[in-house]
């Protein structure tokens, strides 16, 4: 294992600056063409995508949809892993938070730029409906950052006092985000976990419930949609945002610490490639049921957007991206034994889930809105445009960003943790 | 009718709701629910909000605002009402901010009437009933979704807006803005383009002198040379004098104004006899076939007094969507319809009004006289038709018996005679012209009986002669019914249906027939065998009847002999397009049979061969030709062909186009000359023998959206002028009176009608004070009070007012009717012989047309069927809903509607093409291919396929020209996806999509460039096209 | 931005429901039915354009639009159509979705929406069981026709200034409002003052006197996807 440990070390020693600054050079071709895009969707408004009044929605809000299960499937695991104290799981559990709260500020983001008055986001804070699912769902967002910012503090708290000490940026980030605690001792830091036990018992019925079952529930109220319009939607969303979650909090964890040259440990991948493996079958199995149960209501609608899913032009993001890369490669490389038992396997079946679930999430925007709801009115048909997906990029890049800069100044890694 | 009535009759309309309600197939639609509750619930009020973003602006307008005037998107020419608001960007300060219909009249207020024409103009402006409870505020009425989108043809960006003189070769698409004084100045006198003036080429001279010259030479007392040189320079041919004076040589083809135009100023200040209009594409064939119906009557159509028929045939026309017109017959048949009258429609294709009928018959396109025919024989067979009427021989006889009108039944024809005239009481040895009949046996007058005989077969005199009700029978009964159904596509079954469901009303039967059964080159045959069914009934002038009225007010007499021109010139000559008999004419000595192209003996205004006539230069060539409000290039037949000949110099040395943009036609002018439109200008075109009241109504000025337009009576003044002819300027009319403007003209057709009967009453000062205001506002300095004044008697003014504020003269309602009968009646003679058409002969073959109805195929001029059998498909079309003519096309809320015309087929005819919906298709005929998209419906006959002929521009904005040596705009893609257009997305398509339906017609190689004609009615057989559709 | 008190700010957010109802209960204002007789109607699209033209709604925004379906075959075949404007539900789903209560219920049974407020998120629009609502992406007709940007309706009783203004409703959704500017002055709705089918009623349906609440009562009636419990205030008759 040590040998192992140094050739990896080497090898991402003598190659540290260099892909280090190209990732930045990557970063920030994003994020410029981010800004290009998003200077065209400021100028242009919505005109600048290719979505019209029968296809009111897009990648946008599909990617909205997809970080906001990222984040809560993150949170869920991070929140897992300290309520249930699963201590094998602890090293990742600062990523799990991290990912989520960016995963967040990126979904707020896609549905700022979805905003048809830009100008107006505040509206949505400032006026409110007692019916309106989405009214809720803001707040719950507001909740649910302000949740994980303590959560991520209390679990870093710890180490950030450690990094504090000294001089050089980190120490002066770390003195800063301290928050003036010095209590470094054990027994803070057992306060720390209790704290974040209960954290994380507040955090998981908001996750659950609030943040995306609740955005599930956007969906799923919508009457007018029947293919969304199902109790067992929210459920869904929620089972599946633990398959994202944790699936991206594996990629993570494995990228991060090769990055960083730190040990990957192999039993670690497996267990969280195994509670990836199981949310995703549960989560096939639910979809089969809802599947079913549409096809039996024979309504029309529903049966029509069904159709659009397997059979329209785009059906290559179901039977593709959704079915193939999402679930049929990573069940395989999971169920084979030598891509199981390797870290790259697993890593390779973690980005295809991440990857399958952006197939879903589009699969649930786009094809019931291209359906009429009724018969007569225009068949919506939607691809999105450079804008959509440069401001899309842009945002991811925005995401990574902050990850990249976090992981290098702030204590993500949890070597205190294996005290315990 | 009030509301309430009304009510009453949607409710009980309910046996009407047929066809097991498949609206049900619609899978939202659920049954009702039980009484309305109107307190909102505890949930409901969750939503509840006091208002926010609400507020109170209403943008309420008063008299000021409103202008009344006359729709003219298309040919049906309904009032109707425009408010007007502020404006900056056009040229008037006013702007139309919104049209509706004209309350005062009842062609805007189906069911409801008009309001009365003495309501104060402030009142009506305000309307004057409760919104809550009659549901209506009666401030303005119905007008259809075109009349609605007219504002976009007036304040289309891409209208010219300053005369234009070709640069480069005819049809090259490049213009130089001239001024309006060098463009009449230069068509006057002649210009570097080579084109001859007017002037040089414009000469007259009267009929009698030439023609009593010419029987000299034919005497022998004059001799050809001296002939020659007496009428070289101003007639078109001097050994053709017939031909007329050159001034003929001088044409227009024109849409709009005709009275002063066309009677008016080409009549009777240029001389000119070659003027015409858009007629032969229109409905002539139509209009012909039921005029030689009826004696003593110029009945040009057929109507159904709808209000209270009790059965309808509606036959090739589609009243609620073209004919004339939706906005008038659509609510009076819908209501019609709820009350319970029945309605069959006979169309190859299920029109709106087909979707609404009982019975919907499906005929093969151009057969409509077999089952006209078929009808008749078994209503004959069954003695279902009215005796009693068809046995009274004249008028007098006929009103004792309470019948407005009689018919020709009894009418003895004498048959020895070979133009098969009626017997005249001369002929029988009795002094005068009367028509003959059989009473008792004895041969008598027909104004000597009360009755007479229907059935007569005799000889008389060596004279063989039989009743034109027996000439009828025998006709109808050469084939079986059998043969008939076989004929025309329709079981014998349905054939009988319909013939027991009409004629089981009495009188309140009918039938609405116009354009489907009369553009055939049988047309004119098809219309006598249609009219003749009615004539069985006995149905005019009854109370839910056939109606032909059409009353009006005097429009151009009384107080000004509008049409008459003091020193006028008196046309003369034979027309471009052969009107009359070619046996009369000096080429029919030269010639003998067959004519080198048809001549038309029975009709007019045959348009479609204008231009074909001047490419060969027969009977002569022209000089100079005016196109003004017509476009044939899309509406005639072959507009590519229309279009070479258009382009070419040396058929038309001059041509001038008058249009409000750059056309299809105007691209190919020397000089275009950019009109004003409807809503700007004065008009006065009406179309409406189908109302029950008197109603005169014309256009007025009611904004102005670009400076440089003028008004083309404006340019014919001017012309006229220049030329020194007689009927402009000074002393124009007979009582001394001044034409300088058109207001000069349309001012005093308003006073004629102020004046006619009892005059209307004066504007009160207050009205006159609103008329000065409303003006003011939407016309700003386009309104010249002083002059408009000056139009007009000063006593007449105060009345022009009246009228103007009310945009026409509408009788009251009420007076519809005397007892049983209409007030306007026909009181004519039906006639189911026609000796006027017996008489005449085929311009081909020589022989005799037939008197009587005909079942006939589609043929050649010579003869000859049209076959063509290896096309498939009978091509059939109609008019778009949303568009009218071509000319609305620049109207982009109506091309939102359907973004092209879609050709309807049949699934049975697609799947064997392997045709799938919205396929691009290639459709042939046998002279031209189209490329166009596929409907499959089932709304269309198999074997028949059809379309919309209103798409297919390439011009008018949809391609760049070049003007000034700058390239002109054209109409933008709307939508920010490119997929959105069409389909109920709310994106309009572009102004080029579509196919033209024209360029497909059928040529006709019997003659030199022609195309199927109804050699009779003289109409385009629009509907005789066979074709082939392939996969593209 | 005017001061809000703090009343005002709660009603912003989530209680004013119970203070206007309040009003509802007391007011004698009409509550604005339409019924839409299919039988009469021809499929004309008049209605569709009379709209266009009062409201002068851009490109794309159609707050009516008729819907033409063929049943059976030839020759026993029928078209139906059906006009939809927005059916101003009394248990309106775009209301109860709406995060800013932008759409909300006005007492007269409009459902209006304030374009101030609106933040263009289309949620209502996904939520309308009817496709009766529509995002205004900002298009004009003013390169084709004179005026046009010029011309405005002052919809919900507002003058909001030149299109592409800064007060214009562009970036927001957009529906069929009953006309309610024509209302204030005595004028039924454009498509109802039009229609070529008389097939248009229109009126208060609190008044058991008016001709909608007669025809409401016709055995006739029903409402477009009654299963969708949103209770309309257009009433359709078969
Ligand atoms: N929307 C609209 N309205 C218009 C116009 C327009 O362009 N658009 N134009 C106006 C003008 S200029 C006129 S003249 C009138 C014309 O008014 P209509 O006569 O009503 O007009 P068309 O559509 O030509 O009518 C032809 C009908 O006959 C059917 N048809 C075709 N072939 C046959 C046949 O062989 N037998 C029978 N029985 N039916 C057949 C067609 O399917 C169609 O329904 O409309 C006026 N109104
Ligand atoms: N196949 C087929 N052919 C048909 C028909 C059919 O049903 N099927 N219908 C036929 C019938 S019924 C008719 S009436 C004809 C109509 O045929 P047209 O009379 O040729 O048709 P419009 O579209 O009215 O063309 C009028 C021209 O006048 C211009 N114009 C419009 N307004 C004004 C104005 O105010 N002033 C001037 N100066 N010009 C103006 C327009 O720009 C256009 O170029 O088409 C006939 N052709
Ligand atoms: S039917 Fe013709 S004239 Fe009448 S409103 Fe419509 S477009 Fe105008
Ligand atoms: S029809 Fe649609 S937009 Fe109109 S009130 Fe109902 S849910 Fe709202
Ligand atoms: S788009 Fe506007 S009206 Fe619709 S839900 Fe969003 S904020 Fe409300
Ligand atoms: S009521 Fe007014 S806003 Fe609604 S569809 Fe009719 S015209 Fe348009
Ligand atoms: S205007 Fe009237 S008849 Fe025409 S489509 Fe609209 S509702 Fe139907
Ligand atoms: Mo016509």
């Amino acid at each position: 294992m040590s040998t192992q440990l140094t050739v990896e070390q080497k090898m991402t020693k003598t190659n540290k600056k260099d892909p280090l600054t190209l990732w930045y050079v990557f970063l920030v071709i994003l994020l410029a063409l981010g800004a290009v895009a998003l200077a065209a969707r400021v100028n242009g408004g919505l005109g600048t995508t290719n979505l019209t009044s029968s296809m009111p929605w897009g990648a946008w809000v599909s990617f909205y949809i997809y970080f906001v299960g990222m984040s809560a499937g993150a949170f869920l695991l991070s929140s897992l892993i300290h309520v249930f104290d699963m201590k094998h799981l602890r090293k990742v559990g600062r990523d799990a938070t991290l990912v989520a709260i960016i995963s967040m500020i990126l979904a707020l983001c896609f549905i700022l730029l979805d905003l048809g008055r830009m100008d107006r986001f505040w509206h949505a804070l400032w006026y409110g409906n007692i019916t309106s699912v989405l009214a809720y769902e803001v707040r719950f967002y507001g909740i649910y950052i302000v949740l994980l910012l303590t959560e991520l503090y209390f679990s870093l708290r710890h180490d950030l006092i450690l990094q504090a000490k000294g001089d050089g940026l980190k120490a002066k980030i770390a003195r800063l985000l301290k928050l003036g605690s010095k209590d470094a001792t054990e027994e803070g830091r057992q306060k720390d976990w209790w704290m974040l036990k209960v954290l994380g018992g507040i955090g998981i019925p908001i996750a659950i419930f609030g943040v995306h079952g609740g955005t599930g529930l956007l969906f799923a109220v919508v009457k007018a949609q029947p293919y969304w319009n199902t109790a067992l939607f929210p459920v869904i969303f929620v089972v599946s945002a633990l398959v994202s979650g944790t699936a991206l909090v594996t990629v993570i964890y494995i990228i991060r610490n090769w990055a960083t040259g730190e040990l990957v440990e192999q039993s670690l991948v497996k267990s969280l490639a195994g509670w990836m493996i199981l949310f995703l079958v549960v989560d096939v199995g639910l979809q089969v049921f809802e599947i079913l149960v549409g096809l039996y209501g024979l309504e029309h609608q529903e049966i029509a957007t069904l159709f659009t899913i397997f059979t329209s032009r785009f059906s290559w993001s179901y039977w593709g991206v959704q079915l193939v890369i999402g679930v049929l490669i990573p069940i395989l490389l999971y169920i084979i034994s030598r891509t199981r038992n390797s870290t790259k396997g697993m890593l390779v079946a973690a980005i295809a889930v991440v990857i399958g679930i952006l197939g879903v999430r589009f699969n649930i925007v786009i094809p019931a809105l291209t359906v009429p709801v009724l018969p007569g009115l225009p068949t919506g048909y939607y691809f999105p445009t450079l804008v959509e997906w440069g401001t899309s990029l842009g945002v991811m890049g925005l995401g990574l960003l902050i990850y990249t800069v976090s992981a290098r100044y702030l204590p993500m890694d949890t070597k205190a943790n294996d005290i315990t | 009718m009030s509301s309430k009535s009304k009510l009453d009759c949607s409710l009980s309309r309910r046996k009407f709701i047929k066809g097991g309600l498949t609206i049900g197939g619609l899978s939202l639609i659920t049954p009702a629910f039980g009484s309305q509750k109107e307190q909102l619930s505890g949930i409901e009020k969750l939503w509840l909000d006091t208002p926010h973003g609400v507020g109170n602006e209403a943008e309420d307008y008063d008299a000021t605002q409103v202008i009344y005037s006359l729709c003219e998107q298309c040919n049906t020419h309904c009032t109707m009402k425009a408010v007007i608001t502020e404006g900056e960007t056009v040229a008037s300060p006013g702007v139309i901010r919104k049209i509706a219909g004209n309350p005062y009249s009842s062609l805007n207020t189906q069911p409801f009437g008009q309001i009365p024409y003495d309501t104060p103009v402030d009142k009506a402006a305000k309307g004057n009933r409760n919104i809550a409870v009659d549901g209506r505020g009666f401030r303005g009425g119905r007008t259809c979704l075109k009349g609605q989108a007219g504002i976009q043809t007036t304040y289309d960006k891409l209208r010219i807006k300053q005369p234009l003189k070709r640069v480069g070769p005819r049809g090259s698409g490049e213009f130089k803005t001239v001024s309006w004084e060098q463009a009449i100045k230069e068509i006057v006198d002649g210009s570097d383009l080579g084109t001859l003036g007017l002037k040089d080429v414009w000469a007259y001279v009267p009929q009698d002198k030439v023609m009593d010259d010419w029987d000299k030479v034919k005497a022998g007392e004059l001799t050809q040379a001296e002939f020659d040189k007496l009428y070289k320079d101003v007639l078109i041919d001097t050994k053709h004098p017939d031909f007329g004076p050159k001034s003929n040589q001088i044409i227009s083809l024109v849409g709009d104004r005709r009275d002063f135009i066309q009677s008016r100023f080409w009549n009777k200040s240029l001389g000119s006899n070659n003027t015409m209009h858009h007629g032969g594409i229109c409905g002539i064939s139509g209009v012909m076939g039921n005029i030689q119906s009826f004696t003593k009557t110029k009945k040009k159509r057929m109507y159904s007094d709808v209000d209270h028929a009790e059965f309808v045939i509606v036959w090739g026309t589609d009243p609620f969507v073209s004919n004339k017109g939706p906005t008038w017959l659509a609510p009076k048949f819908q209501n019609a319809i709820a009350r319970g009258m029945k309605l069959a429609v006979v169309d190859p294709r299920m029109s709106k009004a087909a979707e609404k009928a009982d019975m919907w018959l499906p005929i093969m396109p151009g057969t409509d006289a077999a089952l006209a025919m078929g009808m008749a024989r078994w209503m004959i067979e069954n003695s279902r038709f009215d005796t009693r009427y068809l046995t009274r021989p004249n008028k007098k006889a006929a009103a004792l018996i309470g019948e407005p009108t009689w018919s020709d039944a009894t009418h003895l024809v004498n048959l020895s005679d070979p133009k098969r005239p009626k017997l005249r009481a001369m002929d029988i040895g009795i002094e005068g012209k009367q028509y003959v009949v059989s009473y008792n046996g004895a041969l008598i007058p027909n104004d000597q009986v009360n009755e007479a005989e229907l059935e007569v077969d005799t000889v008389v005199n060596g004279i063989k002669v039989k009743s034109a009700f027996a000439l009828f029978r025998e006709r109808v009964f050469e084939k079986t019914i059998e043969e008939y159904a076989d004929a025309c596509g329709i079981s014998v079954q349905q054939m009988i249906d319909l013939a027991r469901e009409f004629t089981s009303y009495g009188k309140k039967a009918s039938i609405t027939s116009y354009r489907g059964p009369a553009m055939h080159t049988n047309g004119f045959y098809n219309l006598r065998a249609i009219n003749c069914l009615n004539h069985l009934l006995g149905n005019y002038d009854w109370k839910g009847g056939s109606i032909s009225s059409g009353a009006m007010f005097n429009r151009f007499g009384g107080q000004y002999e509008l049409l008459n021109v003091p020193n006028g010139l008196k046309p003369w000559g034979t027309t471009i397009f052969r009107r009359g008999p070619y046996e009369k004419s000096s080429l029919f000595k030269k010639d003998g049979y067959p004519a080198k192209r048809p001549w038309f003996p029975l009709s007019n205004h045959v348009s479609q061969d204008v231009l074909p006539s001047i490419d060969e230069g027969y009977p002569y060539g022209i000089n100079a030709m005016f196109i003004h409000r017509i476009s044939p290039i899309l509406s005639a037949p072959r507009g590519s062909e229309m279009q070479s000949i258009l382009k070419d110099p040396k058929k038309i040395p001059l041509l001038v186009v008058s249009d409000i943009t750059l056309s299809e036609t105007a691209s190919m002018a020397d000089y275009v000359l950019p009109d004003l439109t409807y809503l700007e200008r004065w008009g006065l075109e009406s179309i409406y023998p189908n109302q029950p009241l008197r109603i005169t109504h014309f256009q007025q000025p009611v904004t102005r959206a670009f400076e440089g337009p003028r008004a083309f009576e404006d340019t014919l003044i001017e012309i006229g002028k220049r030329m020194s002819l007689p009927g402009v300027g000074n002393s124009a009319f007979p009582d001394g009176s001044t034409l300088n403007s058109a207001e000069d003209f349309y001012l005093k057709l308003v006073a004629n009608i102020a004046f006619d009967g009892t005059p209307v009453p004066d504007a009160t000062k207050k009205e006159q004070n609103v008329f000065i205001e409303a003006r003011k506002k939407a016309l700003g300095r386009y309104f010249e009070e002083k002059e408009w004044r000056a139009a007009v008697k000063p006593h007449e003014w105060s009345k022009v007012v009246y009228i103007l504020n009310r945009g026409g003269r509408f009788e009251e309602s009420g007076y519809e009717y005397q007892g049983e009968h209409l007030k306007y009646k026909m009181g004519a003679q039906a006639d189911f012989y026609s000796e006027r058409v017996a008489g005449k002969r085929d311009s081909y073959s020589g022989e005799f047309f037939d008197g009587l109805a005909k079942l006939q195929t589609v043929k050649f001029y010579d003869g000859n069927d049209v076959k063509d059998n290896s096309l498939p498909l009978q091509l059939i079309n109609w008019k778009a809903r949303h568009i009218g003519t071509h000319r609305n096309i620049s109207d982009t809320w109506l091309r939102e509607i359907e973004e092209e015309n879609f050709l309807w087929i049949n699934p049975e005819d697609a799947k064997i093409r392997g045709l799938s919906q919205g396929d691009n298709v290639k459709i042939k005929s046998a002279s031209y291919e189209v490329k166009g998209r596929v409907k499959i419906t089932n709304r269309v006959r198999p074997g028949v396929v059809g379309s919309s002929y209103n798409y297919g521009h390439f011009a008018y904005g949809s391609s760049a020209f070049k003007i000034d040596g700058k390239k002109t705009n054209i109409d933008p893609e709307y939508g920010h996806v490119s997929w959105a257009v069409g389909k109920d997305t709310g994106y309009a398509g572009r102004r080029d999509a579509g196919f033209c339906l024209n360029y497909l017609h059928r040529a006709d190689e019997s003659f030199k460039k022609g195309y199927l004609n109804d050699p009779i009615g003289g109409g385009a057989a629009q509907f005789d096209i066979r074709v082939e559709i392939t996969k593209a | 931005m005017k001061k809000l008190t703090r009343r005002e700010l709660l009603r912003n957010n989530f209680i004013s429901t119970a203070h206007a109802a309040e009003k509802d209960e007391t007011s004698k204002e009409p509550k604005w039915a339409m019924v839409i007789d299919l039988a009469k109607c021809i499929g004309c699209d008049t209605c569709t354009v009379a709209c266009k033209s009062e409201n002068r709604t851009p490109p794309g925004v159609t707050y009516n639009v008729v819907l033409t379906e063929e049943k059976g075959n030839y020759p026993n075949v029928k078209a139906t159509h059906v006009p939809r404007p927005c059916m101003q539900c009394d248990r309106p789903p775009c209301a109860q979705v709406c995060p800013v209560k932008a759409t909300y219920k006005m007492t007269n049974g409009i459902t209006a929406i304030d374009y101030d407020r609106c933040i263009g998120c289309r949620y209502c629009i996904v939520a309308c069981p009817y496709g009766a609502r529509y995002f205004d992406f900002g298009g004009t007709y003013e390169q084709e026709m004179l005026a046009y940007d010029e011309v405005q309706a002052p919809e919900y009783g507002t003058q909001r200034g030149k299109r592409g203004s800064k007060n214009s409703p562009t970036s927001v959704t957009r529906k069929c409002h009953f006309c309610y500017h024509r209302l204030l002055r005595d004028e039924e709705p454009a498509c109802v003052e039009v229609c070529l089918g008389d097939a248009r009623y229109f009126g208060d349906l609190s008044n058991p006197n008016s001709i909608v609440s007669k025809l409401a009562k016709s055995p006739r009636a029903f409402y477009l996807k009654e299963e969708m419990g949103t209770h309309p205030r257009v009433i359709y008759l078969k």
